[in-house]
């Protein structure tokens, strides 16, 4: 399917078309053929930059009623699949099994660098076999932090969150927390600090 | 049957009781509670899942919960408190010819 | 549902899609909220201009999320967080146009809408965005999805051809007849 019958400019169209997408110029011998080619190009580079545009004003008439379907959204994902590896809980009865999930675990780390003003924690691993009580434990953490943020200092504030909150609720034998920081941030809706 | 329905409602109760416990998560989450909301239907009566999974083995009962709690307190012990609520539970309202529950699993699923 | 971490010392908010996918891949499910609000509208509005229609724009975005989530720890440039969903959201949609597809012939699939309206009403149309929409609903919906998966969704034509299971010669056809029906009725409107 390459002429249509009426349309004498049918070719010319295609032909300027694949030059658009392969995101090269024609040549000036094609375009100053004659003007109505010149005209046919700049339309079909004006198209493209409205393309791009029309998307973006739509965006902020939807944004509005969001609230419900980013509920519905959150309801149907499976959370189960985060769960990870069981970290068991001592107790002197035979009768017990308990534990503490992973994925609860990991929530308590990112709670506790969340609270150290300036920073949001990435991801988090815990290296070691958590399943057996007393093995050597490191959690390796990424964070990003707020321009201006001394780096050392807030690592170690960090450092200093997530030990103390893990000795505290769980029985796990940390042997270093490592923090590195992977990002530097600003705030979205504010302007930044001179 | 009925007993059961009943020992894992007073169970349920039981363990919210607990400081630091907030949310209890159904026991087996998807299969049961599509299992409970074709029972209702059938039955006509509102599907409530059950929040204490109880399981009969070999040695006897096995009872599970798996909970969400605040960071008030520290997660192992309320874990632990969780258990001994279950475990007097069960001390307490035996009758003579139910099997002993042997297990008591306590999973916590989220803190904070 | 709990609300939006606007009480938190740092507001997730602010946080970076690289931030926010790592939290999700370990199972921040408060980090996912941020990115659905933050590129969720983008992919609606996209989703709805393959489609044609709202209706089933909000299912095909609810299926990207959903599985999203799954495949979140599969992103290889956290960065480039917006292209993948982007990327999700166009395949679920054309999922949805080839299962409409399959319920009628391909020749109706071609037919050219109906003819656009009154000059008059034409010339009412103010913003450029109108105008364009008012455009794009004079094309053939097959038209119409090749021309918005390649300008406003940056597919090739062979990506284009593979997932509409056309010829890459028609999808070239399509899209060249979609600009050239575009161009006069822009024309038109000057």
């Amino acid at each position: 399917m390459t002429s249509s019958p009426d349309d004498p400019d049918f070719d010319l169209i295609a032909h300027l078309s694949d030059f658009l997408d392969r995101g090269e110029s024609p040549p000036d011998e094609l375009l100053n053929t004659t003007p109505d080619h010149r005209l046919a190009y700049d339309a079909l580079t004006r198209f493209r930059s409205m393309a791009q545009d029309i998307l973006a004003e739509e965006v902020s008439e939807l944004s509005a009623d969001a609230d419900s379907w980013v509920a519905g959204i959150l309801k149907s994902i499976h959370r189960e699949s985060r769960v990870g590896r069981t970290i068991p809980v001592s107790h002197p009865s035979p009768k017990a099994a308990l534990s503490l999930t992973e994925g609860a675990v990991r929530g308590l780390i990112r709670a506790a660098g969340d609270a150290v003003a300036g920073t949001f924690i990435g991801s988090c691993t815990l290296d070691g076999d958590v399943a057996v009580p007393g093995s050597p434990i490191t959690v390796n953490v990424e964070a990003s932090v707020f321009w201006g943020e001394r780096m050392p200092q807030t690592a170690k504030r960090l450092r200093d969150a997530i030990t103390t909150s893990l000795l505290h609720h769980t029985e796990l034998n940390i042997q270093a927390v490592n923090v590195t920081i992977t990002d530097v941030h600003l705030r979205r809706n504010a302007t930044p600090a001179d | 049957m009925s007993s059961t329905t009943t020992h894992t409602e007073k169970l349920a109760a039981a363990v919210e009781q607990v400081p630091g416990v907030d949310e209890l998560y159904p026991a087996n989450a998807v299969l049961s509670t599509v299992v409970h909301q074709v029972v209702a239907a059938i039955t006509q009566k509102p599907a409530t899942p059950e929040f204490v999974g109880l399981t009969e083995t070999h040695d006897g009962i096995t009872a599970s919960v798996s909970i969400g709690i605040s960071d008030a307190e520290a997660a192992s012990e309320v874990c632990r408190q969780v258990y001994d609520a279950i475990d007097h539970y069960f001390a307490a309202s035996a009758e003579p010819d139910e099997p002993a529950v042997t297990r008591i699993e306590v999973t916590v699923a989220r803190i904070g | 549902m709990s609300a939006l971490v606007s009480d938190e010392p740092s507001n997730l908010g602010d946080a970076a899609d690289s931030i926010l996918v790592a939290r999700a891949v370990d199972g921040d499910v408060r980090a996912f909220e941020v990115i659905v609000r933050r590129h969720g509208p983008l992919m609606r509005a996209y989703a709805t201009r393959i489609l044609g229609s709202n209706g089933d724009a909000d299912d095909v975005v609810q299926d990207t999320f959903i599985t999203a989530w799954e495949r979140l720890h599969e992103l290889q440039d956290p960065a480039a967080t917006k292209a993948w969903l982007m990327r999700i959201t166009s395949r679920k949609a054309i999922d949805r146009i080839r299962a409409r597809r399959a319920d009628q012939p391909l020749g109706e699939w071609d037919v050219a809408a109906p003819e656009s309206e009154s000059p008059h009403h034409r010339a009412e149309a103010a913003s450029q965005r109108e105008r364009l929409t008012r455009a794009l609903g004079t094309l053939s919906e097959s038209q119409r999805e090749c021309w918005t998966l390649r300008e406003i969704g940056g597919h090739s034509y062979a990506e284009i051809a593979e997932e509409l299971d056309l010829p890459p010669s028609t999808v070239r056809g399509l899209l060249a007849r979609a600009r050239q029906k575009l161009m006069q009725e822009m024309e038109e409107w000057r």
